[in-house]
């Protein structure tokens, strides 16, 4: 790793107008970012790193005003465990405990998983070889490529990179809202983007995530990933349902750039029977105008069943 | 616990050898960190060594400015390609693969200053044609893509290797299947990366008191001394190499294909300080690799089973070389590319009277190629044949296998006991009532069921073909040297790496038992573990460790237990003839009670056995057999484990926990390259997409089905104590495209991902 200015960052504030200097990355677990500098993937090198775990007061969950909460700098593994969120959040809960592996879930933050950037193997590859789209780059290497890992769904501005978080699904699902410094309320499905250069999100780069919030919810909810290996793995592709009252939102991950609300499964089983033949249909509906490239028409086949999956475990 | 009925036999007949209550003598240092492995090796005052590397599948280095690099603060020393030493490592302006080194190494006082001086070199590249496919590389008129002699891309057309009349034996079959078998590229991830450190002395003018000191990842510790001295300009006598605990090989820590050792050597003396070069994971990943192929296989047999003809022919994609020979020609067994090794596979374990293979290997712009754990390639098409034959009469694979196993004549290479061992894993496994016709059983779950069989008879030998001049014989001795210390303690001083199989506690083990002493009063000296103590120019990188290398630490024990009779007889009063040893005493044989022990007789000096070069020529064989269980989820197209079970002749088990260990370890590292793992490249520019560990998917432990590893002992060979070794068959990726075709009744290739899955399913 080349040489970087580290800071202790006090309050968020004091993190927030580090960040606005210029070339500067925030550090809470550092899973994600230390890897990206070891590799040297990205066009610019950080000059400065905020580091966030010395904020004290984000690692928290709680009830609170009808609500779940959890502070940014929860880690993945306190959330797996956590008896509130299993019984009354499962998917998210569910989603936690598939992330990654236990030492890196002890690490890994619930703030930096859903800013996470991508995992597309063009994109990281070490030393910026690939000038690619999401770096400024004309073209996305992986159109022509090798795409058995990418986006069933097309992409925004021809990136075929998939968002590969697993609590995202989940959040979307659970119609989470996620509050930053700069004092937004900004709902999940709202909080990724493609189009803002390497990030993944809709923040500004001297804005950082505070909370996670979760309103009370009633029904039953569940987490599906599908991966090759039992851990560590980034999902091929993962769904979270919520089902409550004959109504149910659905998301799949792994598949588009960013988490990918499937409307038409919703809608297909809305107020049905939760049952194998209903499931399956709204697999099928799940999957409807996707746009599968040279080498992942399977994960097309893997959606509609996560999807069948996720319904099922609701019942 | 294993054989507990054959270790209670054993008990009574040695006191050592072959018990599992035998704590490893290197255990705790490797268990609490202080083994101290070439990575953890910091000398005072060390510099470190990095190769510039090439972004581009082919280029030519057009120009090469080096000056910004040397002038940065902590840059010691650069090696350019146009510099005289650099056609030592060799190191030239043209690169054949990406990430191959090319241009420029350079030395700095950490690594981080090394990457920041490779940073400010400015290189101008040429890129250059290239290719990711053998079949292209042997278009007429493609350009040479290669650093190797030839002027066009074939690597080596093998001499046709055939036996008996390939058309006679197709005319005397029933029946004719063909059929593709393909190979990816595996890397051998290793848990250790590539290191060396060097550290030279004496005076640079005069040559006085020269010596070199390499510590290095290596299988082959005496070859890299001979390697490392020859940088620096020095007699081989001038050298020595030290690898004592080396974080696994699987057959790539052989030579110095990854450049460090030249490199450090080179600077140490520029320097005049110790250099060191870590490889990185994506550089060990992306540097070396084994062989891929693609083979096809005509095969002719009766309606009884009988193979009477195999017709193969094999193209292997040979990247930039290296040890291609055993792989590329091997994926049959047959002696093919570069001369080959015969060790199992088609040629060697099936009776099949007329065989011919074609093999042709071609250039490619990928790595440098190195032998992957043993012959894993061959018994991949032994057992993709035994099962093809077996589908297409609808019989057990296994009574295929029986029908049509080469017997070795019982003797020195061990006793047949493929039965026996099919046998053994059968009953373990239930086969009976487990194996069923392909895709013929769903479980309750939905996932289609499937058993799969492997079997191979491991064959090799000493001394890799056997030597006829003294010269060579002499030369190719093995040895382990035993001392009996003053204080009664023995110690084995050798220079064998311990890749982890824990090879360092057999040694003892057999010490013990030939010296008579107690167990815990033996240690294996792992400093220095070093090519100027001790014997073995030729490495055990041949596999075949401790059938090569027992009969030495054996020769030494029992001289060494000849002198302390000799010391001890006349203070009992007796003549040695009437005396033995045990539990660390000599003792009179018709009066047991009348002994001392061995510090009495060691109390004036110290006992030597010495080093007693013993050169194994001797052929070994094992037998192995593998069947696994696994479910097929039909609408994912995911393959899990469920169940397997390794039995394993070994002939005699020395330590049968380190055998043990190896077929785990075996079994393990075939479920990566079975079910996921290959090195991905992209087409359009020859860059490596998956070097980590993320993307090039290793087993984890949740991953690992339940493994019933028994430890066969009817074999009976050449070995010391009858050992034939436990060979590393055990490792083969065959198993689960089996499995998952009795599963699903469609054939796969390896690796058996979701999507090959799902599309022999016809789900996609």
């Amino acid at each position: 790793m080349r040489v970087f200015e580290h800071i202790n960052a006090k309050t968020i504030d004091e993190a927030v107008s580090a960040l606005s200097g210029g070339n500067a990355r925030v550090i809470a677990g550092g899973t994600d970012l230390l890897g990206t500098m070891k590799d040297e993937i990205l066009p610019e090198y950080p000059e400065t790193i905020v580091n966030l775990k010395t904020i004290p007061g984000l690692d928290y969950i709680k009830e609170e005003g009808g609500m779940l909460k959890i502070g940014a700098l929860t880690v993945l593994e306190d959330i797996a465990i956590d008896s509130v969120v299993k019984s009354k959040y499962a998917a998210l809960a569910e989603a936690a405990f598939r992330t990654a592996s236990p030492h890196i879930r002890e690490m890994g933050t619930i703030g930096g998983n859903i800013c996470q950037m991508n995992r597309c193997w063009y994109f990281r590859n070490p030393n910026n070889r690939f000038d690619c789209v999401r770096k400024g780059g004309g073209m996305c290497y992986a159109t022509a490529g090798d795409n058995r890992y990418h986006s069933i769904f097309g992409g925004v501005l021809a990136c075929m990179a998939v968002n590969p978080s697993d609590m995202a699904p989940a959040l979307v699902a659970l119609d989470a809202s996620i509050v930053t410094s700069a004092g937004r309320e900004i709902n999940a499905e709202d909080f990724w983007t493609a189009d803002k250069g390497v990030k993944s999100t809709v923040l500004e780069d001297d804005e950082i995530v505070t909370e996670i919030q979760v309103s009370e919810f009633s029904g039953k909810s569940a987490f599906i990933k599908f991966a090759l290996r039992k851990s560590i793995d980034f999902p091929i592709v993962n769904c979270a349902a919520a089902i409550s009252n004959g109504t149910a939102r659905i998301c799949l991950n792994a598949v588009f750039n960013n988490p990918y609300r499937a409307t038409k499964a919703e809608e297909s089983i809305a107020g049905k029977t939760i049952d194998e033949a209903n499931a399956e249909a709204a697999g099928a509906a799940a999957v409807q105008g996707n746009m599968a490239l040279t080498m992942n028409k399977y994960k097309i086949q893997i959606a509609k069943v996560m999807v069948k999956r996720a319904i099922l475990a609701c019942a | 616990m294993q054989n507990k009925r054959d270790f209670q036999a054993r008990k009574d007949e040695y006191s050592a050898v072959g018990r599992w209550d035998v704590y490893r003598v290197e255990g705790y240092a490797k268990a609490s960190g202080q083994a101290r492995f070439t990575n953890d090796i910091l000398l005072p005052d060390m510099l470190w060594a990095k190769y510039l590397r090439s972004p581009y599948a082919h280029a030519r280095i057009v120009s090469l400015d080096t000056s910004k690099a040397e002038a940065l603060p902590g840059v010691k020393a650069i090696i350019r390609y146009d510099d005289p030493e650099a056609a030592k490592i060799p190191l030239l302006d043209e690169a054949f693969y990406e990430g191959d080194r090319v241009g420029a190494v350079v030395c700095a006082e950490s690594e981080e200053i090394c990457d920041e001086a490779l940073r400010l070199i400015d290189v101008q590249w040429e890129e250059l044609p290239f290719t990711l496919s053998a079949e292209e590389a042997l278009e007429p008129g493609f350009p040479k893509i290669h650093g190797g002699s030839a002027e066009d891309n074939l690597f080596s057309s093998a001499p046709i290797n055939q036996r008996g009349d390939i058309e006679q034996g197709f005319a005397e079959a029933d029946r004719i299947v063909e059929f593709d078998w393909v190979h990816p590229i595996l890397c051998h991830s290793a848990a250790e990366l590539w290191c060396s450190v060097a550290d030279w002395e004496g005076n640079p003018e005069s040559g006085h008191g020269e010596h070199i000191t390499n510590y290095i990842t290596t299988q082959y510790p005496k070859g890299m001394e001979r390697i490392s001295t020859s940088m620096v300009d020095l007699p081989d006598a001038r050298g020595t190499c030290r690898s004592s605990y080396l974080g696994c090989s699987f057959g790539h820590k052989y030579g110095t294909r990854a450049k460090a050792l030249e490199a450090v050597s080179l600077f140490s003396k520029k320097t005049g300080k110790p250099v060191k070069m870590s490889l990185s994971r994506s550089e060990d990943q992306a540097v070396i690799t084994d062989s891929p192929g693609k083979v096809h296989f005509k095969v002719g047999f009766r309606n009884d089973g009988f193979i009477t003809a195999i017709h193969i022919k094999n193209l292997v994609e040979t990247g930039q070389g290296g040890s291609v020979c055993c792989k590329a020609g091997g994926v049959q067994g047959t002696p093919g590319l570069g001369g080959g090794s015969n060790r199992g596979g088609v040629w060697a374990n099936f009776k099949c009277p007329n065989i011919l293979n074609e093999s042709i290997g071609a250039y490619t712009n990928t790595t440098i190629q190195a032998w992957y754990r043993g012959p894993d390639y061959p018994t991949v098409g032994l057992c993709v044949v035994t099962w093809m034959v077996a589908d297409a009469l609808d019989m057990d694979p296994a009574e295929v296998a029986l029908k049509n196993v080469f017997e070795y004549e019982p003797g020195v290479g061990g006793v047949y006991s493929l039965d026996e061992c099919i046998r053994e894993a059968k009953e373990r496994i239930d086969w009976d009532s487990k194996w069923h016709a392909p895709g013929a059983k769903q479980l309750p779950n939905g996932k289609m069921h499937g058993i799969g069989f492997r079997w191979a008879e491991e064959y090799d030998h000493g001394f890799y073909p056997p030597v006829e001049d003294p010269e060579k014989t002499y030369g190719s001795a093995f040895g382990i040297a035993v001392e009996v210390m003053t204080g009664g303690k023995v110690r084995l001083i050798g220079c064998l790496s311990d890749p982890g199989a824990s090879t360092h506690t057999a040694y003892a083990m057999i010490a013990a038992e030939e010296i008579g002493a107690k167990m815990e009063d033996v240690t294996y000296l792992p400093h220095p573990n070093s090519s100027d103590v001790g014997f073995m120019p030729w490495p055990w990188g041949g596999s075949m460790g401790m059938v090569n290398t027992g009969p030495s630490c054996r020769e030494a024990a029992r001289k060494a237990k000849e002198l302390l009779i000799k010391i001890g007889a006349p203070r009992l009063g007796v003549t040695p003839d009437e005396c033995d040893t045990k539990d660390s005493t000599v003792y009179v044989k018709a009066e047991p009670k009348n002994s001392i022990p061995f510090a009495s007789c060691t109390s004036f000096s110290h006992v030597t056995g010495g080093l007693v070069p013993v050169c194994y020529q001797d052929p070994v064989n094992n037998y192995q057999v593998t069947m696994t269980e696994v479910e097929v989820d039909p609408e994912t197209g995911l393959v899990e484990l469920t169940k397997a079970v390794v039995v394993n002749d070994v002939g005699t088990a020395i330590r049968p926990a380190s055998v043990e260990g190896q077929m785990y370890g075996g079994y393990i590292f075939g479920i990566d390259s079975g079910l996921w793992a290959e090195a991905i490249y992209d087409e359009a520019t020859g860059v490596r997409l998956n070097a980590n560990y993320l993307d090039y998917k290793i087993a984890t432990i949740l991953d690992t089905p339940p493994i019933d590893a028994h430890i066969e002992e009817i074999g009976t060979g050449s070995g010391v104590y009858g050992s034939v070794g436990v060979g590393e068959d055990d490792f083969c990726r065959v198993n689960y495209p089996l499995a998952v075709y009795n599963a699903i009744g469609k054939w796969v290739q390896i690796p058996c991902t979701p999507d090959k899955v799902l599309k022999a399913l016809g789900k996609i």
